[in-house]
């Protein structure tokens, strides 16, 4: 419903604008030669009302439009977030940034060109009636400027058809391999030629494509000022003298002006088309669920992450304690951790209570990350994330309990964007105190010790020995502290 | 360009002085197309009078004028377009130009400082933004001051009550747009922080997701999008309601003047009304089609202001990282011996008052995490601003190794070439023999992004480079940070093995064997010093 009252006064603004063009002009040619007893009031008063419905409603097409495109954006948005509910996206950081693009573009397609292009419509057609209908004799020229928008616009987009998915192409391309280049900086010393990143295909391409339309617009511009000459050049001698002869002519001389958003909506209607086709590729990878009940013993047979070139391994049958995997980094720790937890496929068995489990992720197992994700939220939300009903003493007490009780005053200030307020220490260690918080009977913790000070971690193994306790932890680590009591000790290099 | 004391405008201008030739061409290209479009104007309004008023054939001269000059305002609008174009272009490759000099110098220091990603948007968003800045906002600017003067000039010289009007009319514009301008960033101002909270929301939790899944939180998240979305929404309306005025009122005086001209001149042709000189159909269709260009490239610029403020926001982002602290680093050629006296980094705060580097030095570098190890080795290389860098063959190896994308024979040799003899021979030196036997297509095997290689084989890797360099001093900054104990101990005894002839400045907090070393820096409270050992 919005958006057809969107649609509507936008075309309304637009016709609005052409008929007060057209209609001036008729009225100061009417004045010029008119009969005595010519009515100019009804026509003065119709040009004042004209402007201020041109006024209007382009107020509000901006305004219902904009409230139209942002509905529609809190729509995508939260549907995509309810697609992806237990899944994976299969897919490097840099698309998460494509997609919350392509998802805004998607939801500005009324704004964009949908709008535009049935307000150029609606003009053009107008266009055609009027001059039909007030001066036929001067159809003809009309009309041949007025098939020749269409064609032009037809032949840009016969040109530009593949500039967006070559465009795709080069930024991707740039993406991958200034990626690279960037992340091997440390090599750059080492190289003979110096490494210069460079844009020029990508921007060439974009100017282009911005040409294209320019190009179109000023052809559409010389096609009615020639136009315009032939009409007045070949003009029959019955139109000499009468007012309406001025309809066409304003017609052509502006044409390139009120069909200008029309035509340069092309570009936005190509990249919303291409940025659906880009939501619509996107793959998730459905995690499956798997409730085993509380888990009270685990196993793991032969287990490594699938498609990988790392060993398998093995891990006893544990009820409690501390299981160290220890290796260098690239020995596969990561994997193997999250392939326990069911996050990724593998190969290879896991028994929990003394049976053998499918595929899927532990519900009673928690999964800490090497640099745990901390949203842009309150202290507070970041921690109640672990579980349902978090209370505030609970946050409280799982601060103390990894130390980080000087952050406890305060458990509704805002962390910033990727937590940029807290420490590399800290952030690892509000990851334990989810952890903790979730009150789950596995503890699977990447690299926890990694960039702690040494006093920090011998204090972190201490709490993980009473921890441990209570649960199973296996830790995945390249540094084993002195003071961490470990039941096992399974050494991934020496398995290589 | 106008003094100003805002600092994020004064970079822009500082950086745009560059362009200034550019945007005073376009500037004029664009001045005259528009001149050329009231020539047009006025050779049409002479053939309508003719040709309606006074119901005649129009003259040959008139006509002639009146192509001619349309044929100059296309003519000069393909020019401007190129000329847009190429200018476009080649202000993106200078500022390319200038990001390339200062990531040739800082390397490896000043990538690190920030994700990947963050490099590319310079690249893709930032750059493009300053150079539509520079030739599409300015120019337009200078055309939307301009070319209203222009129709002053051409109404007052017809009738001076249209004149009067428009002069009346033209500085209320500007005013109404400053007051709605200053409405909307207070009120912008006011949602400031939940604005941006709220808009950056959706695409954190996508970061986010697998956090999110991992504790099974995706209903309160999904929930809590929900009400950020409304709310969101609700302070975003706030906003552009009062912003959509800007458009209003230029609308409102574009179309407006147009309508009072067209009655004004309506009436004047009636007779019905006399203020200033007679108005016919020629002056009076003249003036209803210049009126409107008082108001149009105003209105074109307003479609650009988004420019201004993505330039803004882009100059902050490239201006910081083009304009680093100055390099007067003193120079030193690795030779037989040298000596670095009163060595100084200032941010952060390092200071020796003498280091000695001579040829075949096994130098240990030690102080606690954090005090300044890598920034002294940076420093030393030229990447840091410092008071003295080194020059010469120098190679430098990171704590976290990474293959690059491509065969194991151009992780090898980058972009130097090495017959296979040397690189099996250099593989065998690094004890990767072995691990070379196991690749499906030994040196030509291709490295994606899980490569079957651990970080001590990676690391051994980055050794070989070194090896294949011939470099005469090397800095090893931690190169067994991420290893085992185990793999810890072995690495380094490779190390001391296969790097005996070189010079060795190697920064560890590990245990290292301290009889292979004869020098000892030690960062103390900012402070190095150096002693024997």
């Amino acid at each position: 419903m919005l958006a057809f009252l969107t649609l509507f006064l936008a075309v309304v603004h637009l016709l609005s604008g052409l008929t007060l063009l057209v209609f001036s002009a008729w009225f100061i040619a009417a004045s010029a030669i008119a009969a005595p007893g010519f009515n100019y009031m009804l026509p003065a008063v119709l040009v004042r009302a004209l402007a201020l419905i041109r006024i209007a409603t382009g107020y509000g097409y901006l305004y219902l439009g904009h409230e139209h495109m942002l509905i529609r954006l809190k729509d995508a948005r939260l549907t995509l977030f309810a697609q992806l509910r237990q899944t994976h996206i299969l897919a490097r950081s840099q698309l998460n940034h494509t997609l919350t693009d392509n998802i805004d573009n998607v939801a500005n397609a009324w704004i964009a060109w949908i709008s535009p292009m049935s307000g150029a419509l609606a003009m053009w057609l107008m266009a055609l009636l009027v001059t039909y209908f007030i001066t036929p004799m001067q159809l003809t020229w009309v009309a041949i400027a007025l098939t020749a928008v269409p064609l032009l616009l037809l032949a840009i987009f016969w040109l530009t058809q593949h500039q967006q998915q070559r465009l795709n192409y080069l930024r991707k391309h740039f993406e991958a391999q200034s990626e690279d280049a960037l992340l091997n900086a440390h090599l750059w010393h080492l190289q003979q030629q110096p490494v210069k990143l460079d844009a020029s295909l990508i921007w060439k391409a974009e100017l282009n494509d911005t040409n294209a339309t320019q190009y179109g617009l000023i052809a559409i511009h010389g096609v009615g000022l020639i136009c315009l000459s032939l009409l007045l050049i070949f003009l029959p001698q019955k139109s000499v003298g009468q007012a309406q002869l001025l309809i066409p002519i304003m017609l052509l001389l502006s044409i390139k002006d009120w069909l200008s958003a029309g035509f340069t909506a092309r570009q936005n209607w190509q990249s919303d088309r291409s940025a659906r086709e880009a939501i619509a590729a996107h793959q998730y990878q459905p995690i499956p669920q798997l409730d085993t009940g509380s888990i009270h013993s685990l196993q793991v047979r032969q287990l490594r992450a699938k498609d990988r070139n790392i060993p398998a391994v093995d891990i006893r049958q544990a009820i409690q304690g501390i299981i160290l995997l220890s290796g260098s980094s690239g020995s596969g720790k990561s994997s193997l951790l999250q392939g326990i937890a069911g996050l990724i496929p593998v190969d290879g068995e896991r028994i929990a209570n003394n049976s053998r489990i499918g595929t899927g992720q532990l519900q009673d197992a928690c999964y800490v990350e090497q640099y745990p994700y901390l949203f842009s939220a309150t202290l507070f939300d970041n921690l109640a994330v672990a579980r349902k009903g978090i209370s505030t003493g609970e946050a409280v007490a799982a601060l103390q309990q990894t130390h980080l009780d000087a952050l406890s005053d305060n458990l509704q200030q805002w962390l910033g964007i990727e937590a940029r307020t807290l420490s590399g220490g800290e952030m690892k260690r509000l990851g334990l105190a989810r952890a903790w918080l979730s009150k789950r009977s596995v503890w699977l913790l990447d690299e926890p010790f990694e960039g702690l000070a040494a006093s920090q971690i011998e204090h972190l193994a201490h709490w993980l020995n009473q921890q441990s306790k209570q649960h199973i932890i296996i830790i995945a680590s390249h540094i084993q502290p002195a003071n961490l009591t470990v039941e096992q000790h399974i050494d991934l290099d020496s398995l290589r | 360009m106008k003094k100003t004391n805002n600092p994020v405008r004064q970079r822009l201008a500082q950086t745009g002085s560059a362009y200034r030739r550019s945007l005073n061409v376009l500037t004029g290209l664009k001045l005259l197309q528009f001149l050329a479009m009231i020539v047009t104007f006025w050779y049409l309004s002479v053939i309508v009078y003719q040709v309606i008023e006074v119901a005649q054939f129009t003259t040959l001269t008139a006509l002639s004028a009146f192509i001619f000059s349309a044929l100059a305002w296309v003519f000069l609008n393909v020019i401007v377009q190129r000329f847009q174009l190429s200018a476009e272009l080649s202000c993106r490759q200078h500022l390319q130009t200038q990001l390339h000099g200062v990531l040739t110098q800082r390397q490896y220091a000043l990538t690190r400082t920030q994700q990947p990603r963050y490099w590319q948007l310079l690249w893709l968003k930032q750059l493009p933004a300053l150079s539509r800045y520079y030739n599409q906002y300015l120019p337009q600017q200078y055309l939307a001051g301009l070319t209203p003067l222009i129709i002053l000039i051409a109404s007052f010289s017809i009738n001076w009550f249209v004149g009067l009007i428009l002069l009346l009319a033209m500085p209320v514009v500007p005013l109404f747009m400053i007051v709605i301008g200053k409405g909307t960033a207070s009120l912008h101002q006011t949602h400031f922080h939940a604005l941006h909270r709220l808009g950056g929301m959706f695409s954190d939790r996508l970061r986010g997701l697998a956090t999110i899944n991992a504790f099974h939180n995706h209903a309160t998240q999904q929930s809590a999008l929900t009400e950020a979305s409304d709310q969101l929404n609700d302070k975003t309306m706030k906003v552009v309601t009062v912003a959509f005025l800007n458009n209003s009122v230029l609308d409102f005086f574009s179309t407006i003047a147009v309508a009072l001209v067209a009655v004004f001149v309506g009436f004047s042709l009636l007779g019905e009304l006399t203020i200033g000189p007679a108005i016919n159909l020629q002056s009076g269709l003249f003036l209803l089609l210049s009126v409107p260009q008082v108001f149009a490239e105003m209105k074109h610029l307003g479609k650009l202001y988004h420019q201004k403020a993505e330039a803004e926001a882009a100059i902050e982002q490239f201006y910081p990282v083009i304009h680093q602290a100055g390099d007067e680093s003193q120079a030193l050629v690795i030779d037989q011996h040298l000596t670095l006296r009163n060595f100084r980094v200032s941010s952060p705060t390092l200071f020796a008052p003498y280091l000695s580097i001579s040829q075949g030095d096994k130098i240990r570098l030690s102080g606690d995490s954090g005090s300044g190890k890598s920034v002294l080795l940076h420093a030393l290389m030229g990447w840091h601003p410092a008071s003295h860098k080194l020059s010469g063959k120098i190679a430098y190896l990171t704590q976290s190794p990474r293959l690059i994308r491509g065969t194991l024979r151009e992780n090898l040799s980058l972009d130097y070439m090495h017959d296979d003899q040397r690189l099996y021979a250099v593989l065998a030196q690094v004890e990767l023999t072995e691990w070379l036997a196991t690749l499906p297509a030994g040196l030509d095997t291709e490295f994606a992004d899980h490569p079957p290689a651990s970080g001590g084989q990676i690391q051994r890797i980055g050794l070989a480079r070194i090896l294949l360099q011939n470099a005469q001093l090397v800095l090893l900054d931690e190169p067994t940070a991420h290893l085992t104990e185990q793999q810890h101990r072995h690495l380094s005894m490779l190390i001391h093995r296969t790097l005996e002839d070189k010079t060795l400045v190697w920064a560890s907090h590990k245990e290292l064997d301290q009889g292979r070393f004869n020098k000892m820096w030690q960062i103390e409270n900012n402070q190095i010093t150096e002693r024997p050992c």
